[in-house]
């Protein structure tokens, strides 16, 4: 079977998310795609008796993430990583997962407070842009003073993700933790 | 023909018993993994693991992420 296009991508994730809208009942991960037909790498794994959707494409993934409404967040692996990563407790955790995506639900609520939050022309979002500008002025900065010369792209990538997590998180953000992620991140974008 | 099953029975247990319960025993497991664990309509082919419901668990603890790539 011949490998789809970009464009195939796109245009097979629209229709199905459309059909996931129109057909709120149905499991919308179901109506994601069909491995079989579409050749699409996309695989159904069973944990246990959990089922689990494996998409294996940064480009499918991204399709994926841009439909919050229509997809179910409250697997409970993400419940096991929010209580590891967060430190969150069990009550917590059942009352945020309580009807992910019901209106008016914590968790939709929480959702978007996000995007509220980093929405173009919010105060927090000015905020970001200015930090991350007085970063990416440091980081200019501190490179015209180095001797010798300067892999351009990998300086403008690793400088570029630094300031922004700095921007997002702080000073003290997970990114400067382990240079590998962003090495991993730019993967992902290369890859869309 | 007549054949006389206790004979094949008492044969089976002395050559193998222990082979053929652990066969029976997976083959039970994959066959109510095929029952239980399947897929419907427009979803996703279902990938199976050797070892019935906890192959995949076992294979992302012991790769990794890295187990996601290999299911491609």
């Amino acid at each position: 079977m011949a490998s789809p296009s970009t464009k195939d991508y796109s245009e097979l994730c629209h229709s199905n998310l459309y059909r996931a809208t129109r057909h709120p009942f149905q499991q919308s991960a179901n109506l994601i795609m069909n491995r079989v037909s579409s050749g699409l790498p996309i695989a159904t794994i069973f944990l246990g008796l959990q089922k689990v959707y494996i998409v294996n494409s940064p480009e499918l993934v991204s399709h994926v993430n841009r439909a919050p409404k229509a997809m179910s967040t409250a697997l409970p692996f993400l419940v096991v990583v929010l209580g590891k990563l967060c430190g969150m407790g069990q009550d917590d955790l059942e009352t945020l997962m309580k009807n992910p995506t019901g209106r008016g639900s914590p968790w939709r609520d929480l959702q978007e407070c996000i995007h509220a939050h980093l929405d173009a022309g919010s105060s927090s979002g000015k905020e970001i842009t200015t930090r991350l500008a007085n970063e990416l002025w440091k980081g200019i900065d501190e490179c015209s003073q180095r001797e010798g010369t300067v892999d351009l792209l990998n300086w403008l990538q690793g400088i570029f993700v630094h300031s922004t997590g700095h921007a997002v998180f702080g000073p003290t953000h997970c990114l400067t933790q382990d240079p590998v992620i962003i090495d991993s991140l730019w993967y992902v974008f290369a890859s869309q | 023909m007549i054949v006389d099953l206790s004979i094949c029975y008492d044969s089976l247990c002395r050559i193998a018993p222990v082979g053929v319960l652990i066969a029976l025993f997976f083959g039970t497991l994959r066959l109510l993994e095929y029952i239980v664990c399947n897929t419907y309509g427009e979803e996703p082919q279902p990938v199976f693991s050797r070892i019935p419901f906890i192959g995949h668990a076992l294979s992302l603890v012991r790769h990794g992420v890295s187990f996601y790539e290999r299911l491609q």
